[in-house]
């Protein structure tokens, strides 16, 4: 049992991390069902801002924190505008094939720029571990926790309580009436982008606090992950990303423990395969009615 | 006063001429009607005027300024608002936010508002709550304030629709095709709905509407379009009168319906 729980709390650490990663997913499909696949690198790009802000400016955690987010957000933003914007009308496979090229290109950038060395984040997170009951905890893992949690409920708030947030909701219910609302639909995707991109940001400090070896393609297999998660949850619901996210984190953990952790990747992916043939939409997905 | 102005519109898809020269003018605080054939064009001289297509040719007067050119949202903010022949509420959020988020155009608030929390933010968003309410009570819709408004009956989901536009605070309404798909009983209502709307809010209001009875009942000047044209425009008893509208709508039965 005690393992058991143990196995629980590193669990929570990496589906806090997977949870703020696909949430960007999860956001930017429901504005304009597109599958952001730069999405990972974007998640790269932030956790070398924060190395930058933390290894070269030498500033604290939560300066750190707030940089990067603020630059990835910019990131995102630019990329939309730049990339996306023109394509918004052009036919899907187009913009797909654009989210994969963004990403090569954001991996590539950053090889080109800083090369294609690891880099070692310092640790900004004094390390303690605590005893609660049977469980150990580190602050670091508390601190990723808590800032997962923190940020996922202002998001939630945000999304579902304020004006913005349900233009936000609006506008993946029936893009072409929002503007009857008086609401920009350039405004809200721009903005859509700027809060995943931040998010993913997050989660790159969080990740990159947690295992402090970074490098430009870091982003690729985390990145698939957290998309996974956000269809597991149900792609375009902000809370499935959440839950999806904690579910293949738990999926994770749990085969890594009771088997070769080799199995790990194989086994974790294979049940949510099979999850997905019960239940197409996600976990908390809504069906798609196609009117013919 | 002509609140709406429309100088030789013109608007054409490829090599089909959808809207030509189209001149007519919407007085202040009437209630005028746009009439004619299924693919007359008239649902596109609403996009036309909402900025949802862009005229190849003429001017939209609001109010004496050109509106050609405006993006949706910013003609929105000037004072116009519309409904759709197929209701388009945004059916997941609840009627409650179906009406909230038409107060969007009017906030005064900047967007790092929520974030600080300030008493302006507060203060505004209690507001708008309050205002939402309202609308769905002048509505009778209060009951489902809190269902997602793709669930509402279908009478009920015209008539949010309606509110949601008001709620925009416009001066102008333009409505499309309200009656549609709406028995005798629930058009005698709607007419009443929108005689009172007028009334209260002095609300301009241009509709389209198949309905000749609905047409007849409410509106003080009728203009008709076929094939993208302007054919009569006169009060509904010239109208039903006049030979081209006849044989625009022959076969149609509408000068008995």
């Amino acid at each position: 049992m005690p393992f058991v729980a143990q196995q629980m709390v590193n669990a929570l650490q990496l589906g806090s991390i997977y949870a703020l990663i696909a949430l960007g997913y999860t956001l930017v499909y429901g504005v304009l069902r597109l599958i952001n696949f730069a999405h990972g690198d974007i998640f790269m790009v932030g956790a070398f801002f924060s190395f930058f802000a933390a290894a070269v400016l030498g500033l604290p955690f939560l300066p750190t924190l707030l940089a990067s987010m603020a630059a990835t957000a910019l990131l995102g933003v630019m990329i939309e505008r730049l990339a996306y914007r023109p394509l918004r009308h052009a036919p899907r496979v187009s913009a797909v094939i654009t989210a994969l090229g963004v990403g090569l290109f954001l991996e590539h950038f950053t090889l080109a720029s800083v090369g294609a060395q690891p880099r070692l984040m310092p640790p900004l997170i004094a390390s303690a571990v605590y005893q609660a009951g049977p469980v150990r905890v580190t602050t670091v893992q508390l601190v990723i926790f808590l800032v997962a949690l923190l940020l996922m409920l202002i998001l939630d708030r945000f999304v579902n309580r304020t004006l913005t947030g349900m233009a936000m909701r609006a506008v993946s219910w029936d893009k072409s009436v929002v503007p009857l609302m008086g609401i920009s639909v350039d405004r809200i995707i721009a903005l859509t982008f700027a809060i995943g991109s931040g998010l993913a940001a997050a989660g790159g400090l969080l990740y990159a606090t947690a295992y402090p070896v970074i490098e430009p393609y870091m982003g690729v297999l985390v990145g698939w992950k957290a998309f996974v998660a956000a269809v597991v949850g149900g792609i375009g619901v902000i809370r499935g990303a959440m839950l999806g996210a904690f579910v293949l984190g738990g999926a994770e953990v749990l085969v890594a423990a009771f088997l070769p952790s080799t199995y790990r990747d194989f086994i974790a992916f294979g049940l949510l395969l099979l999850l997905l043939i019960f239940r197409p939409q996600g976990i908390l997905g809504r069906r798609e009615v196609q009117k013919v | 006063m002509a609140l709406l102005e429309l100088q030789g519109v013109s608007r054409r898809f490829g090599g089909l001429q959808a809207v030509a020269d189209l001149t007519l003018q919407v007085p202040e605080g009437e209630l005028t009607a746009l009439i004619g054939p299924n693919g007359a064009g008239k649902t596109t001289v609403f996009n036309l005027i909402t900025g949802v297509y862009r005229p190849t040719g003429g001017r939209i007067l609001f109010d004496g300024q050109d509106l050609v050119g405006l993006p949706p949202a910013a003609i929105v903010q000037r004072g116009i608002a519309r409904t759709f022949q197929s209701i388009r509420l945004f059916k997941g959020l609840t009627a409650l936010e179906n009406v909230r988020i038409a107060h969007f155009a009017r906030v005064t608030y900047g967007p790092g508002a929520w974030l600080s929390r300030g008493r302006p933010f507060r203060e505004e968003e209690e507001a708008i709550l309050a205002a939402s309410y309202q609308w769905l009570e002048r509505f009778g819709l209060a009951r489902y304030a809190l269902e997602p408004a793709g669930s509402l009956p279908y009478g009920d989901q015209r008539r949010l629709e309606i509110a949601r536009a008001m709620a925009t605070r416009p001066r102008l309404l333009l409505l499309d095709e309200p009656a549609a798909g709406m028995n005798p009983a629930e058009v005698e209502a709607l007419m009443e709905l929108i005689r009172w709307l007028q009334a209260s809010f002095q609300v301009t209001i241009f509709l389209i509407e198949h309905q000749m009875r609905m047409v007849m009942g409410l509106c003080q000047v009728v203009h008709v379009l076929d094939f993208g044209r302007l054919i009569a425009s006169g009060t509904p008893d010239e109208v039903r009168r006049h030979p081209r509208v006849l044989e625009a709508y022959l076969g149609q039965g509408a000068g008995g319906s």
